[in-house]
């Protein structure tokens, strides 16, 4: 490839494609940092990857331009992947660690395999792009190709960002637990996205080197890797066109300032010190990016409300329909469905719960009674799976769930509520409700793209049900409000349909009625003992012995870590002894 | 067997070198919990301004004494200028680290701008070589080892004993009872990245005295320092000793087996492999 220097047409075709090719890889990243929320120093590294792999499949390996760019993606996303994953696992900050020592790695690693890289002076010699037969040895010839390739990352980008991986990706940035204890497996999700992202960068990179026929470790150096992240920072995380627009602005400036006498040899550092300021600004002063967080209301919106005109609006007679569910009319089976036996779990020398145990009967209502800080929380957090007892065995119908992760547990049929309810507040009501829904099939990426068709019908039927348990809770007024602007009562309530979303059989509930007046109170305790009847089985934590009293079947009280009553709350509620502790007198 | 002890002496040389660098950086992260990744600003920063204080025909020792001083203030000055403000705002470690990237960036770009690409040698230093047996090393080597470990144990047991080094490790180890029993943790903020950037500029005097530096030198002391603070594990900064000494072993050793071009990839192995068996370091503690 050659360009004539000065402004010729080839010359802009040329930037043109420059944008272009960073417009892809903006996206790109901007699928990890901005909808995964991981920042990856390494999208160079993996730009650079791609495009090495590409060109010696093409040049050493025989293979056509369009199978080389398909290899590349594929290598350097299982590559990239695999590598992640154990950081990914541990805390946000150790996948920053990983990329920036990745990214070093290769490039010092690529300088200093030259047989095979061509160490510092690259490789020349990279054949043209060539597509049936057309072979694109100008700029102005690639432009065509490179704005098709720019539109298939686009519509690729906004098909899994608008899937329901989008959905569980934005709840993970919201709040990872409560994504956790709606069966979704965060890790999982995050890995995805990131070898989503990481192998459009090889793609991009295959297609560039062989735009450029020529390919060196430094077009993926650290400086670039940090360019691409300003890029996405300037045009807006989690937002396409945003990433669209921070790529071009940054192309471009530089291209114009090095018209500017004797800036060709400062253009490097100027380069840097321009998008280093530009990112310290805007994380500062508008960290939104110049286009925010774009909320696709519109499309959904019209789709439900279609949907809503034909469903006549009904209120908690809908509860009858849970009947078909699992586990209804179960009630007379032998033993208690869920079972702890002997649970401890000590934090340091602290024993938080000590040889606890728990029976949970079918379609009962079951209350875990007790002083602050006597464990019933950890205790819940031990049965749902987010903590490991030490010892102890937890048993769901008959069958040993003690190391079961807490991601697993919405699809045996256990969930578990949150005292301070844990709604995802930058999410509509409605994406509250179908986030929930167990086992949705727009969460694989194969399904997503090989079987749009079955995906799509899915998720008509999935804001179907969404819909029944907004009616359920009686909140379809409220469908389309973002959950932060519902009251109190109303976000508990939200909470509430979307644990009954997840059509598990056992609710854990954790003071489902704290911090609402004695009205919704009243209302919570209903819809409670509604639920038990259609044959949901039922723990809650509770500090109002009123509720304890009114609606539950069994009572376990516990102090100091362990159970040290059970029985009727009537039974329970004379005993002096155990008001004394309860009321510490 | 002469091979041999040749090397692990250059990896002790190393490693007490990797060991300043890994305390300089985990002193700020242990309390803070601040990816700062413009430290590689401040290393880069300290080299270039006794640099310069010596081509102003300044001694050597008060030329170590302004860029001390500039790394001291900057800093200082990034804690309390960039990353203050945005942790008042709430903002997401992601936004700070990234703010951080944005310091890194732009610093070392202006460094370049103003005094050029090319590499510049610190002189003035004796750089005599010395032989024990079969172990050869300079002067520079000694000062390194000599000058590593005694700011190590200053701080230390500025750490254990005095009052400043108390109210750290009781930020460091829960900020918010901290803050209860009545200690400003702004101030402490602002202090471990006035230490932190202190002890950095120590390491990159004495690695300048070695090698002559470039615009570019911060980026593989601030990649050295969090490898060997995540190595040694999270929250204990005598883990960043001991992971500082491992990669300057590490990395040394590694030539009886490998060409020298691959150290920096035994040193991403140990650090995946660290990762992958034991997430919270090889000294960390266990999270619950």
């Amino acid at each position: 490839m050659r360009v004539e220097s000065g402004l010729t047409v080839e010359y802009l075709a040329h930037i043109l494609n420059l944008a272009f090719t960073f417009v892809a890889l903006t996206i790109s990243l901007n699928l990890i940092l901005g909808y995964g929320g991981m920042a990856s120093m390494a999208h160079g590294a993996f730009f650079c990857i791609g495009g090495y792999i590409s060109a010696m499949a093409t040049m050493h390996w025989g293979c056509s331009f369009f199978l080389s760019v398909v290899l590349a993606v594929i290598a350097t996303s299982v590559l990239g992947g695999a590598l992640a994953a154990p950081f990914i696992r541990v805390q946000e900050e150790y996948l920053i660690l990983f990329t920036i020592a990745f990214q070093m790695v290769v490039f010092y690693l690529m300088l200093s395999l030259y047989n095979i890289t061509g160490g510092d002076s690259g490789i020349f010699g990279v054949p043209p792009v060539e597509i049936f037969g057309f072979v694109a040895d100008t700029p102005g010839k690639f432009l065509p190709i490179m704005t098709v390739f720019m539109i298939i990352v686009f519509y690729v980008s906004m098909k899994v960002t608008n899937s329901p991986i989008g959905r569980v990706l934005k709840g993970i940035r919201e709040d990872d637990m409560a994504v956790a204890s709606l069966g979704k497996n965060v890790i999982k999700f995050k890995v995805i996205i990131f070898m989503v992202g990481t192998g459009i960068a090889a793609g991009i990179g295959g297609i560039f080197a062989h735009y450029t026929e020529f390919i060196s470790p430094s077009i993926g150096n650290l400086d670039q890797s940090i360019l691409i992240i300003a890029m996405v920072v300037l045009g807006g995380s989690a937002n396409l066109w945003g990433s669209a627009l921070g790529a071009c602005l940054l192309i471009i400036i530089p291209e114009i300032l090095n018209f500017l006498p004797g800036a060709t040899d400062i253009i490097v550092p100027l380069r840097g010190f321009i998008y280093g300021v530009l990112l310290i600004l805007f994380m500062r002063f508008r960290p939104e990016g110049l286009l925010p967080e774009y909320f696709n209301l519109k499309s959904s919106k019209k789709r439900v409300l279609d949907l809503l005109d034909g469903v006549p609006e009904k209120k908690s007679e809908l509860f009858r329909s849970f009947e078909g569910n699992p586990g209804h009319g179960t009630a007379s089976k032998q033993g208690p469905i869920l079972e702890a036996r002997g649970i401890s779990k000590s934090f340091g020398g602290l024993k938080a719960v000590n040889n606890f145990f728990l029976e949970l009967d079918s379609a009962k209502i079951t209350a875990l009674v007790g002083p602050n800080g006597c464990g019933k929380t950890t205790a819940f957090n031990l049965i749902t799976g987010f903590l490991k007892p030490d010892n102890g065995k937890i048993f769901f119908r008959g069958k040993n769930i003690t190391n079961l992760p807490a991601h697993k547990m919405p699809y045996i049929g256990i969930v578990r509520s949150w005292q301070d309810v844990r709604i995802f507040k930058g999410m509509t009501v409605m994406d509250n409700l179908l986030i929930a829904i167990q086992n949705q099939s727009g969460e694989s990426l194969v399904k997503l793209f090989f079987m749009p068709w079955y995906v799509k019908k899915e998720q008509t039927d999935n804001v179907k049900r969404a819909l029944f348990y907004l009616d359920t809770m009686g909140l379809r007024r409220k469908a389309f409000e973002i959950a932060r602007n519902l009251s109190y009562a109303e976000q508990k309530l939200l909470a509430m349909g979307r644990l009954l979303a997840t059509e598990a059989e056992v609710l854990l509930l954790d003071e489902p009625s704290s911090g609402v007046d004695p009205n919704w109170v009243e209302n919570f305790m209903d819809i409670i003992k509604e639920l038990a009847v259609s044959g949901k089985t039922i723990c809650i934590v509770e500090h109002n012995l009123e509720v304890v009293r009114k609606i539950s079947d069994i009572v376990f009280f516990m102090a100091e870590g362990r159970v040290i009553a059970k029985g009727s709350a009537e039974e329970l509620m004379s005993d002096p002894k155990l008001g004394e502790i309860y009321f510490g007198v | 067997m002469g091979l041999f002890f040749q090397l692990l002496a250059r990896g002790l040389i190393t490693g007490s070198l990797y060991a300043l660098l890994g305390v300089s950086w985990g002193i700020i992260y242990n309390t803070t919990r601040t990816f700062h990744f413009a430290h590689g600003f401040i290393y880069t920063l300290a080299a270039y301004m006794v640099l310069l204080s010596v081509d102003l025909s300044i001694p050597l020792l008060p030329s170590l004494l302004i860029g001390l001083a500039a790394a001291t203030i900057a800093g200082c000055a990034i804690e309390s200028l960039a990353y203050y403000p945005m942790r008042q705002k709430d903002a997401s470690q992601l936004s700070i680290f990234l703010t951080s990237v944005g310091i890194m960036i732009a610093g070392q770009s202006l460094i370049h701008l103003l005094f050029g690409p090319d590499s510049r040698p610190l002189k003035g230093f004796p750089d005599k070589t010395i032989s024990i047996g079969t172990i050869t090393f300079t002067t520079v080597d000694l000062l390194t080892v000599v000058a590593s470990w005694g700011v190590i144990i200053i701080l230390f047991s500025f750490l254990a004993r005095t009052k400043g080094g108390m109210k750290i490790r009781a930020v460091a180890s829960n900020p918010e009872k901290a803050t209860f029993i009545g200690i400003n943790s702004k101030m402490v903020f602002i202090l471990v990245f006035g230490i932190g950037s202190f002890i950095l500029a120590f390491a990159a005097f004495l690695s300048t005295l070695d090698k002559p530096a470039n615009p570019n030198i911060g980026l593989h002391a601030l990649l050295i320092s969090f490898i060997t603070v995540f190595l040694g594990g999270v929250g204990n900064l005598g883990g960043a000793v001991i992971g500082g000494i491992i990669l300057g072993l590490a990395e040394s050793l590694v030539i009886m087996i490998l060409p020298t071009q691959y150290k920096i990839v035994i040193t991403f192995f140990i650090l995946f492999m660290v990762i992958l068996i034991r997430p919270e370091g090889l000294m960390g503690k266990k999270q619950a």
